[in-house]
């Protein structure tokens, strides 16, 4: 997706620009699996983190290698706000909505 | 999700609305609303994703948030745990396996006696030297063993003076030669040269061998002569000029200019011999630890000032289809272009060793002589790998404290490791009198690419000819 007022110039740019053309991808950071293995409700520094998906998101990829399949929140950034306390909220998937 | 704006250099001046993303080398126009935006964040210090946007004039909510997106998603603001990241896009770290080029010492002297070169006259701390053919054999011998995993190798001649020592210049290049047929290579050649020896046959040898040759000049007439006098202390300007007119006539041909206090008149320089022939001119500052000829504060601005104007020659050019030849502004567009960030300054050590006449093998050819930075022997089979992994994580980027907050790091990537050395007593140290020089330097990069890709958006998609070679 190009945007529309900002112009990637360098190669570089234009590279994070293609990668982030795709709207919806799997998750992963270079070698991550995406396999489920359990260690990830821990949260950054150890301690329990109150939302699970947000910690697969923000902290498992330098935490440890669990990496779950999820929408992208790059391109979403915004979507993980409607599901700020799991414990409450549970049965809210946090999904992308199908726009297309 | 609370956001904070990445480390970016912005760029307001000149009519320009750019950010450079400094993890990533990315470089972007973002206008002014983008540059506004990234400032308020800046200023309020994070913003969360779902946050109502004040809105600026002429722009609807929508706009903003669009815009807030698009910022995020090319990463210029991003989570403050992703802060610094460089997604993977740091240029991929050089191989410590197999040595890639070789700069061979073919002579220890010469018959120029620059008032402030750093070789001791060509004499690297020891006596006068050649380099002998055996020497010169076993050096291409090793390098082709141990670069096996290489298509293309490549040999600097140099000295010292390399034309002093023409047999085996002649041998080493024959000899290499019939390796990579041998072995199914290609061999590059190359040679840094004075031009008082160039003669019709060593053109023909040049162009047989199709070898680089960079000349050594400083300055024109006699503000050269006072740099780079014959040990009579008679001028050398003339004769080279005259010495490498075939030269000139029948090959492409770079030359090299030691800036010191004494010839900062780089504009007329590069200007001169770009009109006498040369297809490049490549300027670099002096290290030679002494006060009459190292660069200082004023002098430094005054070399900008000079290469600003040779950088708007060269726009000029380049806009109308031309090569101005300044060898500084081509290359830091080039790395400007491919967004280099590179954890070490230059290849020494990683995919370059030079060699010495007696078998000793440094980490560039500015330390051959250092008895502390000798990685190996030839005739003890070549590189010491402990040794040179000791050097290598020595000079890693990551062991330069200073360097840490600089936005220019992974561009610099710390400085030249033998500038570091002279100056500051370790490779690893750095000089911190280069560093606004630098940054001042990179930033007219930063600039002359924008308006360059703001008048021709394609002007960098041919590709520009690549001149990575170390010339120091």
């Amino acid at each position: 997706m190009a945007t529309r007022k900002i112009k990637a110039l360098n190669v570089k740019a234009r590279r994070i620009e293609d990668e982030n053309s795709r709207d919806v991808r799997g998750y992963a950071f270079n070698d991550c699996c995406t396999s489920f293995a359990p260690g990830w409700e821990v949260g950054y520094n150890d301690g329990a983190d109150p939302c699970p998906w947000k910690s697969d998101l923000s902290l498992c990829w330098s935490t440890c290698y669990w990496m779950g399949q999820v929408p992208d929140h790059q391109a979403h950034a915004d979507w993980l706000d409607s599901c700020g306390n799991i414990q409450q909220d549970w049965r809210n998937l946090c999904t992308i909505p199908d726009t297309k | 999700m609370q956001l904070i704006v990445d480390e970016l250099v912005p760029l307001s001046q000149q009519g320009l609305q750019h950010v450079f993303h400094v993890p990533t080398s990315s470089f972007y126009e973002v206008g002014p609303e983008g540059l506004a935006l990234l400032e308020e964040v800046k200023a309020a210090g994070h913003i969360s994703s779902g946050q109502q946007l004040s809105a600026l004039t002429g722009q609807s909510e929508e706009e903003r948030n669009e815009l807030l997106a698009d910022l995020r998603r090319l990463r210029l603001v991003v989570p403050e745990s992703e802060q610094g990241s460089a997604y993977g896009l740091r240029d991929p770290a050089p191989t410590t396996e197999g040595i890639r080029n070789f700069v061979m010492h073919v002579a220890h002297s010469c018959n120029l006696a620059c008032t402030y070169c750093y070789a001791d006259h060509g004499l690297y701390k020891g006596r006068a030297t050649l380099m002998d053919q055996e020497r010169a054999r076993s050096y291409v011998d090793w390098l082709f063993d141990q670069g096996r995993q290489h298509k293309q190798l490549g040999i600097t001649f140099f000295g010292g003076e390399p034309l002093l020592n023409m047999p085996v210049v002649r041998e080493a290049a024959r000899y290499a030669r019939q390796k990579a047929q041998q072995l199914d290579k290609a061999i590059s050649f190359s040679m840094t040269t004075n031009g008082t020896l160039v003669t019709e046959e060593a053109v023909d040898f040049f162009e047989e061998i199709d070898c680089q040759v960079t000349v050594s000049l400083d300055a024109i007439g006699k503000r050269n002569d006072r740099l780079r006098p014959f040990h009579s202390g008679k001028g050398s300007y003339d004769e080279v000029m005259e010495r490498i007119q075939p030269l000139l006539a029948r090959r492409s041909v770079a030359a090299r200019v030691t800036v010191t206090r004494k010839n900062l008149d780089v504009v007329h320089t590069v200007d001169t011999l770009l009109k006498a022939g040369f297809t490049e001119v490549g300027c670099s500052p002096v290290d030679a630890k002494d006060p009459a000829f190292d660069l200082r504060g004023e002098d430094y601005e005054q070399l900008l000032d000079g290469f600003a104007t040779l950088t708007d020659r060269f726009m000029r050019a380049a806009l109308s289809g031309r090569l101005y030849g300044f060898s500084n502004i081509k290359n830091l567009l080039k790395a400007i272009h491919e967004g280099h960030n590179k954890e070490y300054p230059c290849g020494a050590g990683l995919q370059m060793v030079a060699g010495a006449p007696n078998g000793e093998m440094s980490l560039c050819h500015r330390f051959v002589g250092e008895k502390d930075f000798v990685l190996g022997r030839v005739q003890d089979g070549g590189l010491d790998k402990a040794k040179r992994l000791e050097v290598l994580n020595d000079i890693h980027l990551s062991q330069r404290s200073d360097c840490s907050s600089c936005w220019a790091r992974y561009i610099c990537s710390g400085g030249c490791h033998h500038v570091n050395f002279l100056f500051e007593g370790s490779p690893s140290a750095t000089y911190k009198t280069h560093c606004d020089y630098l940054r001042a330097w990179y930033k007219l990069g930063l600039i002359s690419y924008a308006r360059m890709v703001s008048a021709r958006p394609d002007i960098f998609d041919s590709p520009l000819q690549p001149n990575d070679s170390c010339q120091q």
